[in-house]
């Protein structure tokens, strides 16, 4: 089977999305341009006596790039993937020598790929900031790059393959509830001499904090120069690769589930 | 014999009703049927009898309930039958940002054609359908006839064995409906298997061999279209040389008379009302041309059984009341 022509489809379908076309926008001219501008300043810069200090800040605001990235836009992709494969416009190519799982593949490979060479730039920006301050690459740092990977994938996996089966809105609007609630609850109710009903509580927010990732845990996935890690040991980094595995394995479990569920047809009575 | 093409057995669907009721509506119960290949067979039913679902169900849009349907001897969703057929859906709904031609092309690549066997067979379509000026055009300035004329190129394209249609002439005008008969008409000459689903029953009538009528989702009837359109009594007498129609004529049948010809048609319902007719006419010296048994129109056959089924509802109710 040709597939060249199934990427052209989702490519054709990407570029029809105004989504996609945000994503492009703010990456481009809010995240990559205007480093890339300042490259002749930071090398002017890198010769002075607070070049540290400068360097420290410009991988900061990297970092927080990243983290709007991850929190914001690869969800927005995830919505477009997820999208993709269930819209009623995917019938007419079923009827062809195609099946549900070629889909399903070649759409999270198509934007999968497109991800990662997004996050790809991120990695540039960071090797020239690096490179103009001298910054040594420990390998422990690229450990922490390699696992930043999760940082956006998670979210752009969560949200796509539970916009397989939901209206897009009802998934961001759980995506952002669940986001931004759930780790707070969990502390909230976890103090001594706490109700079993509390205990309840706390358990349960902590066991749905594993299966979207939160705020804090979240920055720490993505920024590999954040100072939330700073004060983190190996075992922090491996305590979070491993995060990062569980999420996976969850994901691909609601994967399965969903290709189980076998009619890719959402709402359908 | 052949191995049939499609082969269904106690295939079931129900639907979930909306909301949070469990109540799931039936739309298709205990389907059994073969198809043969080079068999072109009509697919009749009133609204929401279970056609569509049908359809849905061989090319693995959807999953039955309960029950097994084979298309070439594979299930439904498998993909490596695919090529072998091709679909023209009820609601056909394309990817709106894709030109027709691209649209086409995408079907016939992934379905093995080769650049130039695409080619060629997209010169043949453009001129049997039509579509020469819609091609370029992007999906979304299609109107609803040129979106069906893509539909049967799209199903067309790949030179599929298997060809299945769900109101095929929906929104096409005189010439493109024309244009898909003497399309089918080729096809017919090739040995292709057809399957169609319409509500424009003279259509079929010329073209299909087989009939399968669906109800409330079950076969109510199948059969050779010969046999079921045969007479079942009536019969049509054509006469001339008269200057008045015998009067007690009238009694035995509905008389057309064609002031042109000078020449009348005699249409009775039962043996003994053409014996009848036949004895007058005689007896009255008037010639007649010829006596044939009446065959009826598909459309009469459709509407007879509904309303025999209606009929059998109404009997089985009153029954049940007077219990």
């Amino acid at each position: 089977m040709n597939k060249k022509y199934i990427y052209k489809y989702f490519f054709r379908n990407t570029l029809h999305s105004f989504l996609f076309w945000l994503v492009i926008f703010i990456i481009v001219f809010e995240f990559a341009l205007p480093f890339l501008l300042k490259i002749p300043t930071m090398i002017e810069l890198s010769q002075s006596g607070r070049s540290k200090l400068i360097e420290r800040m410009i991988l900061e605001q990297l970092n927080l790039n990243l983290y709007i990235f991850g929190f914001f836009l690869a969800p927005a992709l995830g919505i477009i993937a997820g999208r993709a494969l269930v819209n009623q416009e995917i019938e007419v190519l079923l009827t062809h020598r195609l099946s549900r799982k070629d889909l399903f593949t070649s759409g999270f490979i198509f934007y999968g790929l497109f991800l990662f060479s997004i996050w790809l730039i991120f990695i540039i920006l960071y090797l020239i900031v690096t490179y103009i301050f001298d910054h040594k690459i420990p390998l422990e740092l690229v450990f922490k790059l390699v696992i930043s990977l999760f940082g956006i994938f998670l979210p752009f996996l969560w949200v796509s393959f539970f916009s397989l089966n939901a209206k897009p809105v009802a998934v961001i609007l759980l995506y952002l509830v669940v986001y931004l609630s759930m780790p707070s609850l969990a502390g909230y109710f976890e103090h001594p001499g706490n109700t079993g009903l509390e205990k309840f509580l706390a358990n349960t927010s902590k066991v749905i904090s594993i299966i979207v990732p939160q705020t804090q845990s979240f920055q720490l996935i993505v920024s590999p120069f954040s100072p939330v890690d700073k004060t983190g040991t190996h075992y922090t980094i491996f305590k979070w690769f491993l995060y990062g595995i569980l999420w996976s394995l969850f994901l691909l479990l609601s994967g399965f589930l969903i290709y189980q569920r076998k009619d890719l047809i959402p709402h359908q009575t | 014999m052949a191995e049939p093409i499609i082969s269904a057995r106690n295939l079931t669907k129900y639907y979930k009703s909306p909301g949070l009721s469990k109540k799931a509506i039936p739309a298709l119960e205990q389907i059994n049927l073969d198809i043969f290949p080079g068999e072109i067979i009509a697919l009749l039913g009133p609204n929401g009898a279970g056609k569509t679902t049908f359809l849905r169900i061989l090319f693995g849009l959807i999953y039955p309930t309960s029950g097994e349907v084979l298309v070439f001897s594979s299930r439904p969703q498998e993909k490596s039958w695919k090529n072998r057929a091709g679909y023209v859906p009820e609601h056909y709904d394309p990817p709106k940002f894709l030109t027709g031609y691209e649209l086409l092309e995408i079907g016939a690549r992934v379905n093995g054609l080769s650049k130039n066997d695409f080619l060629s067979r997209l010169e043949w379509l453009e001129e049997s359908l039509n579509l020469k000026e819609i091609l370029n055009l992007n999906i979304s300035q299609y109107s609803r006839g040129m979106l069906q004329q893509l539909a049967l190129a799209g199903c067309f394209i790949h030179n599929p064995e298997l060809i299945v249609l769900d109101e095929p002439t929906a929104n096409l005008d005189a010439l493109s409906r024309k244009k898909l008969q003497e399309l089918l008409w080729e096809m017919a000459q090739e040995n292709k298997t057809i399957l169609i689903s319409s509500h424009i029953l003279s259509e079929l009538e010329e073209l299909c061999n087989r009939v399968i009528l669906i109800d409330k989702g079950k076969i109510i009837q199948q059969g050779y279209i010969k046999d079921l359109l045969t007479s079942d009594g009536g019969y049509t007498i054509c006469f001339k040389g008269f200057t008045t129609i015998p009067e007690s004529l009238n009694a035995l049948g509905n008389i057309n008379y064609d002031p042109k010809l000078e020449i009348a048609y005699l249409e009775t319902r039962t043996e003994y009302e053409k014996d009848r007719a036949v004895k007058i006419l005689t007896e009255n010296e008037v010639s007649i041309e010829f006596i044939e048994p009446k065959q009826k129109t598909l459309e009469e056959y459709f509407l007879e059984i509904l309303e025999q089924k209606e009929l059998e509802k109404y009997f089985l109710k009153i029954t049940e009341e007077g219990k």
